[in-house]
């Protein structure tokens, strides 16, 4: 460990830490304050505005980008894209870590969260979308645990849970991608109950389906992403095998997800096409719903095809951070920016700093528990006593 | 007061019968999601019944 | 083996009957034959919004039934009119005042307060299933099991349910009951039993919508043609008679006749489906991967096999060649050696002969 410890304190971790260690400062701050004063003190929620940025980011986000992890295994194992293998241990743990902030930062919105298993023990409201929701959320936690833990039962050294859990590994990708399909589907369909309250143009009985394939997006999108900046900082812990197939996990990444984008772009304009929505597109939502469409649909879906075609690693790069930042849009646009469209601008919703403080707080945790696994744990290089193939 | 109180004379139907939507669906759905955890076991055992004959 | 074709009919039915009985208890129709119109005999409220003055009574009235905290202004002190409210938590109904400009009907007063919709969207969100939708047509709140998810306010289409932001650990949803508990007792409710002018009327729902329909007969002049409420997500318990279009008043008319379990009710279906097909799209396609890998790994090693068998053909016959080379070099060295023995022989034979 010795090594790790020297890593860490390197000069360029500094900063990094010292900015870290305020964030987790005022976190703890604003977390005494929430559960003390309520989410009045340190919120901008109000009876109109029932869910903030801890909904639309926190969840809603934090769900999406955390999709990498069912969409890599699922190419990697139910699919045979056996060239992506290094990809998928990193991809668990991003999708593991980032559900695990997903069910943090709803026990700093929900009232009572001691009570977030009440709809599973006590009432089951099935009309619910959100029921669905939860279930699925709660067993997919699961499943990514199990499906992360051969990395640490490795890291344990206990062989005979570790092979246990391993030959798990096809049911529990299955179960992944149905899991996923429903929720990720779901969160979409929570706001197809109030069509008088989310503008138009982002309110479809498609939403679900919108939710889902973008959430496909998000999640080939965050694995370059993550991959990228593994190799930046955790360059000295990858393997032969991972330095090997890095390229062709951004190259192929990348191209499916100019294929899916390409999907995505073509049911959202012929949702327009079924509400008959065009007209609203001359107005000043509708010009933002083109942003969203044009500037972070169709050009990610271009930029992604020169990228490969021309074998363009940096150009996939960053198209794939400019693709995550696409999904952050598009989630806070359905939950926050033109949800109540129809209310005056005074009664809308704009965060408290309190709240972001938050939002920051729980990706600064997700970040600092990667990097502990990370320098620890066999995710971006194989045990040796534990060969894979 | 003639307006204050509109009611007809017959009693409040006391009844199991389901009236609404929602006690319709919570109904179904229940039931459906018994189903589902049902699917879920027993697709996997019958997988493992099904490819039981392979070699590998 | 003697099974009767009618014994087993009977046994299918009574075992139909059973499992309906335990697993059910409630006699449900096959939805696609049955169009659920909520609870016959339910109650409800008519508010005449040409009758309301705009005199707060039913405010106090509904904070003294309910025991609500006391109000920031005293229920008498009209100024509150001049800027719009809505329901807040220990608020669960308040009056609103809209100048229409109208001629002749200018000022109007609106009260606010839970529509206790026939469907109710809150009803149909809430995940621990909170809410009821009880016979008289009071749409409860059971604050035990809520977990303060709010998403009910979201699903709320009059944006009627309240949360207690300020709690750090209790906060609860509120809104308007409809006085459940007083009109369980054959009590009215506390806004309507208060009101000095007769705005609100509290009676079977069917029959107020006969009422109202007949005010709106009787003086066409006086309200407009339409009912709101009677057909809004679906139909509420609380109607509405106005003299001005209802969006004058604050009312949304656009809002449609969707009830919320059918807004839903698609997408929540689709949830079975993707359990059931999923598994066998994704071990199909892992099968037909599988197999292709198997087939791939056969032709590779038969390929192999062949190569190798025909390198082996090629190197035995090199080597049967090389082995019959070196045997006839051999022959032949040996045939040279013979001879040359042979020669040498008989040249020391003459050499013999000739020192003889």
């Amino acid at each position: 460990m010795s090594d790790t410890t020297a890593h860490v304190g390197s000069p360029r971790y500094s900063a990094f830490n010292v900015i870290a260690g305020i964030i987790l400062a005022l976190g703890l701050v604003v977390t005494v304050l929430r559960f003390s004063g309520g989410l009045s003190s340190v919120t901008n929620l109000d009876d109109y505005n029932p869910w903030g940025i801890w909904i639309g980011f926190d969840l809603m986000v934090g769900v999406a980008l955390a999709a990498g992890g069912y969409v890599t295994s699922a190419a990697v194992y139910i699919f045979g894209m056996k060239k992506f293998h290094s990809a998928v241990r990193p991809a668990v743990l991003t999708g593991f870590l980032g559900y695990t902030l997903v069910v943090i930062a709803l026990h700093y919105d929900v009232g009572r969260p001691w009570r977030l298993p009440y709809p599973f023990i006590m009432q089951q409201g099935t009309t619910s979308l959100l029921f669905e929701v939860a279930a699925c959320v709660a067993l997919y936690l699961t499943v990514l645990f199990l499906e992360f833990s051969p990395a640490a039962l490795e890291w344990l050294g206990l062989e005979r849970a570790r092979n246990w859990a391993v030959k798990l590994t096809l049911v529990l990708t299955i179960f992944g991608v149905i899991l996923s399909t429903l929720h990720q589907s779901s969160l979409g369909a929570l706001f197809l109950i109030a069509p008088s309250k989310l503008h138009p143009l982002w309110y479809s009985p498609f939403i679900p389906l919108y939710f889902f394939v973008s959430s496909v997006i998000a999640g080939l999108s965050m694995v370059i992403c993550e991959s990228s900046m593994s190799y930046k900082y955790f360059k000295d812990k990858m393997d032969d095998t991972h330095m090997k197939e890095k390229e062709s996990v951004t190259l192929g990444f990348g191209k499916a997800a100019s294929l899916v984008l390409a999907g995505y772009f073509v049911i959202k304009v012929i949702g327009i096409a079924s509400d008959n929505n065009w007209s609203l597109l001359a107005t000043g939502y509708g010009a933002w719903y083109l942003v969203e469409l044009l500037g972070f649909v169709a050009l990610p879906c271009f930029l992604y095809a020169v990228g490969v075609r021309e074998k363009n690693i940096t150009l996939i790069k960053w198209t794939a951070a400019w693709t995550v930042l696409g999904i952050v849009v598009n989630r806070l646009n359905v939950s926050w920016i033109a949800f109540n469209y129809h209310l005056p601008s005074s009664e809308r919703y704009f965060p408290h700093i309190a709240e972001i403080v938050i939002s920051i707080f729980l990706v600064t945790v997700g970040i600092l528990i990667f990097r502990y696994i990370v320098t620890r744990m066999p995710i971006l290089y194989e045990d040796p006593d534990y060969p894979q193939h | 007061m003639k307006t204050r109180i509109i009611r007809s004379t017959d009693q409040m139907e006391k009844t199991m019968e389901i009236h609404t939507l929602h006690d319709f669906f919570s109904h179904t759905k229940g039931i459906i999601y018994i189903l589902i955890i049902a699917i879920l076991i027993g697709m996997t055992v019958f997988w493992k019944f099904l490819t039981g004959g392979d070699e590998d | 083996m003697s099974i009767s074709r009618r014994q087993f009919l009977g046994w299918l039915g009574a075992a139909g009957t059973a499992g309906a009985g335990a697993a059910v208890g409630k006699k449900a129709h096959a939805a696609a034959s049955k169009r659920f119109e909520g609870y016959p005999d339910s109650d409800g409220v008519l508010f005449d919004s040409t009758r309301c003055i705009g005199c707060r009574k039913c405010e106090e009235g509904c904070q003294k039934v309910n025991e609500l905290p006391e109000p920031d202004r005293p229920f008498d002190d009209l100024t509150v009119l001049e800027i719009k409210r809505r329901t807040r938590a220990g608020v669960y109904t308040v009056v609103n005042k809209y100048d229409t400009g109208e001629n002749g009907k200018g000022t109007v007063f609106r009260k606010i307060q839970c529509n206790h919709c026939l469907e109710p969207a809150c009803a149909s969100a809430c995940f621990v299933a909170a809410f009821t939708k009880t016979p008289t047509g009071a749409v409860t709140y059971d604050e035990s099991v809520c977990v303060g998810c709010r998403y009910c306010m979201i699903a709320c289409p009059f944006e009627i349910p309240t949360y207690e932001y300020d709690q750090p650990l209790t906060p609860k949803i509120e809104k308007c009951t409809m006085c459940y508990p007083r009109i369980t007792q054959g009590l009215l409710p506390g806004c309507v039993e208060i009101c000095p002018v007769e705005a609100l009327s509290f009676g079977k729902r069917k029959d107020l919508l006969r009422e109202a329909r007949d005010r709106i007969q009787k003086h066409p002049k006086r309200y407009v043609d339409h009912i709101y409420g009677e057909k809004e997500m679906g139909g509420t318990n609380w109607l509405y008679l106005s003299g001005v279009e209802f969006e004058k008043m604050g009312m949304r008319e656009d809002l449609g006749t969707t009830s919320a379990p059918e807004l839903t009710h698609g997408a929540l279906s689709i949830v079975p489906m993707v359990v059931g097909l999923w598994p066998v799209l994704l071990t199909g396609v892992y099968a037909i991967n599988k197999r292709k890998e198997k087939i791939n790994r056969e032709e590779k090693e038969r390929a192999v096999a062949e190569a190798l068998g025909k390198a082996n053909a090629e190197a035995q016959a090199k080597l049967s060649q090389t082995m019959e080379k070196a045997e006839n070099d051999k022959k032949t060295e040996i045939d040279t050696a013979v001879k040359k023995a042979l020669e040498e022989a008989a040249k020391k034979e003459s050499d013999d002969k000739e020192t003889s």
